[in-house]
């Protein structure tokens, strides 16, 4: 009895060893390819780089779970710009590796690059899932969720990235302020678009996203203030024509008509600068001068908002 | 003055200068758009909101809601049925829309009735009798602060049906929790609510979606809310699902009448939530935010020229 329990171990493990001897080789060439995978990485051979990665991944006909292949391979892709071989490629690896958190992380991040809202949003809280103090899941979170409107929620998941990572918060007060003032609470989104333009009082949009804030609450001196600081940090056309838009509402149509003077002898096409007369004209009773601007819209070859509302004034008493 | 020579300058110094057109639009909607919510209420078009029936997936509502309460658009009267009376009623009522998520998370079956246990189904099947949704009505009495129709902060009106006679009874007065009771009180799966010598049963079966409603209540431009179930992938396991499904689909195909009616119509695919699925309220209220901020440019344009044309016709 006690020869036949010796030989069945014996068996055994000679056994094992020659299932480990022939795979060794195997195991052994696929290291090697993936040693060269990321040495032509490193050389920016990203093609290259891909068809090693392939040919080391599926083994025969049974696809190996290696997560470090699937992340190199996937950001061999987003290299070259090939964004859905490299979504296939993280789809893949997670799907043999389900609970790999970068593998997940990165397939989030893909999918909020590539506007696939709904998708990032429901990976990063697979990662939540994971690890419930994941702050990029948390801030992926919180950014898909202000895409898609859902603003109760985003601030939230801002709340909840504040408080995992308190140190360095100063660059997401902008987004914060932003979700604020798209909920209409105006108090909040100033308090921290003040907080944002202490640390970066010269940038473009924290100036012109005070100088909207204000503008709504009425405070109109404070909204000019913001929106010359925005203008003279960076000259866009946003803030540009709003300033146009804004002296029209107050009633000061030299400055509205000089505005929009200048934007049409940029582009005499540009329908904006052409709405924004008309409402010049029209807002003095001008009717006659308002119409021409409204028949140069319509005549436009286009189906945008701008063009539809100059129709529908036309077709009124003007 | 000198501050506008310096943009008008600028133009020439950016390059080309050339800007998207959908953003000029934007630019243009933004503008109108913030000139249109604060014009008083007299000088512009009326907005009424009709939300329809549909059980758990009528939830969707509140994200419908919260989408159109943060763009600030006005909601001067509205109407619901069933589940769009239980949520349209509270937002009338002044409810917050973080309240009406805190309903979402916290209702269960349990709150609309207490038959529906062991004791609830000896009655049903020793005695021949329905569950009683007299539990909902305490429920929404408690939230409704007691409150008649006509007091709430928005003027509001919830169908019924009576079932001796088929009848569409609209509630524009009284009890505000009795009427939202009666306009969810699916008929088959809740006994009857008397009133006035009526028995009525939800509202769902003869106006799934009131716009004329609405417009009664001097609504000029309407907005409808319509959830609309994807059947696709859920199939019914009982009788009484198999009924309520009946019911929901043959609802759902009268309302071509009401939607043809209305100005706006927020269409929400909602799939996988059956129903009596009170688990997925949540759920059902994150989809009406998601195609409710998806289509709010739309409605933006439409209501900014619809109130155009009505202040030249109202000249």
């Amino acid at each position: 009895m006690r020869n036949k329990v010796v030989l069945i171990i014996l068996i055994y493990f000679i056994s094992a060893a020659c299932a480990q001897g022939a795979a060794w080789p195997f195991a052994k060439k696929g290291k090697i390819k993936l040693t060269e995978a990321r040495e032509l990485y490193a050389k920016h051979d990203y093609d290259g780089a891909i068809v090693k990665l392939k040919d080391f991944l599926v083994e025969g006909t049974v696809k190996r779970r290696e997560k470090r292949a699937y992340l190199l391979m996937g950001d061999c892709y987003e290299k070259l710009g090939r964004l859905d071989s490299a979504l296939n490629t993280y789809v893949e690896g997670v799907e043999l590796n389900p609970k790999n958190k970068e593998l997940l992380t990165r397939l989030a991040a893909l999918y909020e690059r590539t506007d696939l809202t709904q998708n990032s949003i429901e990976t990063y809280r697979r990662i939540l899932e994971l690890d419930d103090e994941d702050a990029d899941a948390v801030l992926g979170l919180a950014r898909g969720y202000a895409e898609e409107g859902f603003f109760s929620k985003a601030q939230q998941y801002y709340k909840m990235f504040f408080d995992l990572k308190p140190k360095n918060i100063k660059s997401y007060f902008y987004e914060y302020a932003l979700v604020y003032y798209k909920q209409r609470n105006y108090n909040a989104a100033l308090f921290h678009i003040g907080l944002s333009l202490e640390a970066y009082k010269n940038q473009y949009k924290n100036n012109f996203l005070a100088a909207q804030i204000s503008r709504d609450m009425g405070n109109k001196e404070n909204a000019a203030k913001f929106l010359d600081a925005a203008l003279a940090a960076e000259n866009n056309y946003e803030a540009v024509m709003t300033k146009a838009l804004w002296a029209v509402q107050d009633g000061d149509y030299a400055s509205a008509l000089k505005i929009a003077d200048g934007a049409l002898a940029e582009d005499p096409a540009d329908r904006l600068a052409l709405y924004i007369r008309y409402m010049v004209f029209a807002r003095q009773g001008k009717n006659k001068e308002a119409r021409k601007y409204l028949e140069k819209i319509t005549a436009q070859d286009n189906d945008g908002f701008i063009r539809r509302v100059a129709l529908v004034n036309l077709n009124a008493n003007i | 003055m000198k501050k506008i020579f310096l943009i008008v300058f600028a133009f020439a110094a950016l390059p080309g200068f050339a800007y998207d057109a959908g953003r000029q639009d934007a630019l243009l909607r933004d503008f109108l758009w913030k000139e249109f919510i604060n014009t008083p209420k007299e000088q512009r078009a009326k907005v009424g909101l009709a939300l329809s029936a549909g059980g758990t997936r009528g939830f969707a509502h509140v994200g419908v809601l919260e989408v159109l309460e943060n763009a600030g658009a006005p909601v001067d009267m509205l109407t619901g049925t069933s589940m769009g009376a239980v949520v349209g009623s509270g937002y009338a009522a002044g409810l917050p829309v973080s309240r009406l998520w805190e309903i979402g998370n916290s209702i269960r079956l349990g709150t609309v009735s207490k038959d529906l246990g062991a004791t609830g189904m000896m009655k049903l099947f020793i005695g021949g009798k329905l569950p009683s949704s007299k539990n909902f009505e305490a429920f929404l009495e408690e939230t409704l602060q007691g409150k008649n129709i006509e007091d709430l902060n928005i003027p509001f009106a919830c169908p019924a049906m009576d079932i001796k006679t088929g009848e569409k009874i609209l509630f524009t007065s009284g009890p505000a929790a009795l009427a939202v009771r009666a306009s969810m009180n699916l008929p088959g799966i809740f006994e009857p609510v008397e009133y006035r010598q009526r028995q009525l049963v939800d509202g769902g079966v003869v106006d799934y979606l009131p716009v004329d409603a609405v417009r009664n209540l001097g609504a000029r431009y309407v907005i409808a809310s319509l959830p609309l179930q994807d059947y696709s992938g859920v199939v019914p396991k009982t009788v009484a699902a198999y009924l309520l499904r009946i019911g929901d689909i043959r609802g759902a195909i009268l309302t071509e009448e009401a939607v043809a009616k209305a100005n706006f119509v927020i269409r929400i695919k909602v799939s996988n939530i059956e129903v009596l699925d009170f688990n997925k309220l949540p759920a059902a209220a994150e989809l009406g935010i998601r195609e409710t901020y998806r289509v709010l440019p739309m409605l933006q344009d439409d209501l900014i020229i619809f109130n155009i044309k009505y202040r030249e016709h109202e000249k």
